[in-house]
């Protein structure tokens, strides 16, 4: 059997779907869409139960992708119903999303989630009342206490039903409604649909168009607005029958604090910075650690294997690749993960981007990708990955770029290795304020020249909750096995690839080619090509590669200062290493990920140019 | 002289005052595309008229009456563009010159409406504009008008298409709510069934308030 889990963001949908699934969750971009679906299975009494959670929606009626998706999936028929959780605290706006649902006539169970938070509010639930109502059955439960949770399948097995509410119209729209059902056959839910503007069939869409352009016309109100209204009404008639009244509720306003400008922005800006400091320093010390243990154990015991030259290249390089791709995940990944699913599960994130919204206006984003923005100083890659969760593909687009050129911790390696120790530590400031510049300025024009509608941020601020220790685990372990499946093979051929062209000398043989660019143009030793390529594995492997190409670690003996610096001001703007395209080309798709490397790349050697011309 | 010519020889010389000194009767006629003789016949009516003075070395320059009528046209012309250019997407170019056909025949009412549909977008980018609106007026505003805590009810919608996300979360025309934050740069949260929501500057001034009763 197949049940569909749906509700409202934050009413604790995931902890439900974790209750009921256990192990064995997968993760999918539904086909043709980049909206996340979940899968998890159960079996009860020798029978498999899956269970598809959708993401947290207010509606099915509106025009973004995944509700869209959701009345696909709904309306498809291949379910066996579905599961709709409803937020005790918040009845009235949840029964808004059911009444749509129940439009479908797909069977249902209701959830009523939160019940201990209700209570703690003073709120009394007339559960029974409901289900009468409603005509479906109604569970009452608190997930966060596993509380009757375990009662959900085998209801939902046993008795989903379709709804018998049905939401009265404005007789207008029931007149419409009508009028496409004699003439055209279009069934309820099919004329509901097409007058608000969101049908499939284009025969009763056209028809449902000018019908309702006519009632729009005399009643000065969208048919999505009229529909919304009638819902509502019925939503409140009915949660005023259902709830008791609630005591004034009780507790301190941290609010207060939190979503002030004062002194709201500073500790927005306090936590960033440590979130920040911690992935950096700890994710460093980490890191050594990893990529020490790989060379010490893994990699430098090879030679002594006796293996032939080239299958000896081949191991090393796998084993590089594999170091690559555990160095950046477990330290900066999953440390990045737990500490970002922390700030999600308690709250604050709805309140850092209501402080943050203005400023990430002027980039073309909404206040939600200053989270992201900030943590890419750490590691591109989970940066990528959180901005999924920005609303609109134009956003995400403008996000992507713009991560990908904040200086991560490896690239900070770069400039203090290099730059810093060789040249100065002004010098290795003025690589920030130029990379800093150069996202102002791309953010800027990218707000202007990337299609789609900027569009307002919309966004309700979730109250503050502790978070719960395994749902913030299991959330991040989550998003570094999904990194490493995806990075992993890619690091691990790419470093193998650039091996056998070493092995081959075909690297030297593009040295050569390239040879008039880096030594003309850039005044760089030729050598500085294969360096560069294996920054691309690892950034900070640009600077090994380079020693040892040069033969001393001490740079300064065999490069100039401006050597070193342009040197290392084309590694941190050119070419994101090969993790953050991997992800790049997976969450943006590949155009993006291909438009984002070449302008890197024209990025890097253009200002390396510059700074060349400009100092000899 | 009909009034068409007479309004836009005043707006004339206002933007060209604006923009740098007083014109000459030769300016004017360039900037209008009109022949130089008829410029000069009709600034000497205008002249006549007291709205505005001729000086010794030819300039132009506005007299109060004139001003009056010159800043009211240039002001409807401004909202007109702005709205043609930035609400209906027309090229400036277009809006610019349809702004000069329309901005003679509309009604204060019109304007008075249309100035507060564009109010407190804070998109428009037509320089120098400025709040058609009298101050003091009652009826509908925006939340930025109101201090955080205040029960309000939504009077209307604007741009009602737009925004499906508002409706489904139950931000409805008669909807009560609570404003309970206000940042200084325009971005709000208010508490509408139950819940708290953040609104942009942008989406926060689509929402007409009154104050409940």
């Amino acid at each position: 059997m197949r049940f569909a889990l749906l509700g409202n963001p934050n009413v604790g949908k995931s902890l439900i779907f974790n209750q009921l699934t256990g192990l064995g969750v997968e993760v999918s971009n539904y086909p043709g869409t980049t909206v996340e679906l979940h899968r998890g299975a159960t079996c009860v009494d020798r029978e498999k139960v899956e269970i598809v959670d959708l993401p947290g929606l207010y509606s099915i009626d509106g025009d973004q992708e995944e509700e869209a998706l959701a009345r696909r999936i709904l309306t498809a028929g291949d379910l066996d119903g579905a599961i709709l959780v409803l937020n005790a605290t918040n009845l009235e706006r949840n029964l808004y999303l059911l009444l749509q649902v129940a439009e479908t006539g797909i069977p249902l169970v209701v959830v009523v989630n939160m019940m201990d938070e209700a209570e703690t509010a003073g709120l009394t639930l007339d559960l029974p009342a409901l289900s009468g109502i409603l005509g479906v059955e109604v569970l009452g439960t608190a997930a966060v206490s596993g509380r009757n949770t375990g009662q959900i399948i085998p209801v939902a097995r046993a008795r989903a039903r379709p709804a018998t509410v049905t939401v009265p119209y404005d007789t207008d729209i029931e007149a419409a409604i009508r009028t496409l059902g004699k003439e055209l056959g279009a069934p309820r839910l099919a004329a509901i649909w097409a007058l608000d503007g969101i049908g499939t069939d284009p025969v009763v869409g056209e028809a449902a168009g000018d019908l309702a352009k006519e009632i729009e016309g005399s009643h000065r109100m969208s048919v999505h607005q009229i529909l919304a209204l009638n819902r509502y009404t019925l939503a409140k008639e009915i949660a005023g029958m259902v709830v008791g009244k609630a005591s004034a509720r009780p507790g301190i306003d941290l609010d207060r604090l939190l979503s002030r400008e004062i002194p709201g922005i500073p500790i927005l800006a306090g936590l960033l910075l440590g979130m920040l400091l911690v992935v950096f320093t700890v994710g460093s010390f980490l890191e050594t650690i990893i990529v020490g243990l790989f060379q010490q154990y893994l990699i430098d015991p090879i030679p002594s294997l006796g293996l032939p030259p080239l299958a000896e290249e081949i191991v090393v390089s796998v084993m590089v690749g594999l170091q690559a791709g555990f160095g950046i995940a477990l330290p900066y990944i999953l440390l990045f993960f737990l500490l970002l699913s922390l700030l999600e599960d308690s709250g604050y994130m709805t309140r850092a981007a209501f402080l943050a919204d203005r400023a990430m206006h002027r980039g073309g984003m909404h206040g939600g990708a200053i989270i992201p923005l900030v943590m890419a100083f750490g590691c591109n890659v989970p940066a990528l990955l959180a901005a999924r969760n920005l609303g609109t593909k134009r956003e995400r687009t403008i996000a992507a770029f713009l991560i990908t050129l904040v200086p991560c911790s490896a690239r900070t390696v770069i400039i203090a290795g290099m730059v810093a120790a060789f040249v100065g530590i002004p010098a290795a400031l003025s690589i920030y304020g130029m990379v800093l510049l150069i996202i102002s300025a791309t953010g800027i024009l990218l707000s202007r020249v990337t299609p789609g509608k900027q569009v307002g941020m919309i966004l309700e601020v979730a109250p503050l909750r502790r978070p719960k220790a395994d749902l913030v685990l299991a959330k991040s372990s989550h998003r570094v096995m999904d990194f490493l499946r995806l990075a992993l093979p890619l690091l691990v051929v790419g470093s193998v690839v650039l091996g056998i062209l070493d092995y081959y000398g075909i690297l030297a043989a593009f040295e050569d080619f390239l040879a008039p660019l880096f030594v003309g143009i850039l005044g760089l030793p030729s050598y500085a090509v294969t360096a560069l390529l294996f920054g691309i594995l690892r950034k900070e492997m640009a600077i090994g590669t380079l020693a040892v190409l040069a033969g001393t670690a001490d740079l300064s003996a065999v490069m100039t200062e401006l050597q070193i610096y342009i040197f290392a001001v084309m590694s941190v703007l050119f070419v994101p290493c090969i993790s953050t395209m991997a992800v790049l080309s997976r969450e943006n798709g590949w155009k993006i990920a291909l438009l984002i490397t070449v302008f890197t790349v024209l990025l890097g050697i253009g200002i390396g140019a510059m700074i060349n011309l400009a100092f000899t | 002289m009909e009034h068409v010519a007479c309004e836009d020889l005043l707006e004339a010389v206002l933007v060209l005052t604006r923009k740098g000194s007083p014109p000459t009767g030769g300016d004017l006629a360039a900037f209008l595309h009109r022949d130089e003789v008829t410029v000069t016949a009709q600034l000497g009516e205008l002249a006549a008229s007291g709205k505005l003075e001729m000086e010794p070395g030819g300039t132009v320059t506005l007299l109060p009456p004139g001003q009056a009528i010159a800043a009211r046209v240039a002001d409807r012309h401004r909202i007109l563009e702005c709205f043609l250019a930035e609400r209906l997407g027309m090229e400036r170019q277009a809006a610019s010159g349809e702004a000069c056909h329309l901005e003679h025949q509309v009604s204060e009412e019109t304007i008075r409406r249309l100035s507060e549909f564009l109010d407190g977008d804070g998109e428009c980018s037509v320089p120098d504009w400025r709040r058609a609106r009298d101050t003091g007026e009652a009826g509908p505003r925006t939340l930025a008008e109101y201090p955080e805590g205040t029960v309000l009810r939504v009077a209307a919608i604007r741009h009602f298409s737009r925004e499906r996300r508002l409706e489904d979360i139950g931000l409805l025309p008669g909807e009560s709510l609570t404003l309970k934050r206000r940042l200084s740069n325009g971005s709000v949260v208010v508490e509408v069934k139950g819940s708290e929501i953040a609104l942009s500057r942008g989406v926060a001034a689509c929402i007409l308030v009154e104050e409940q009763a």
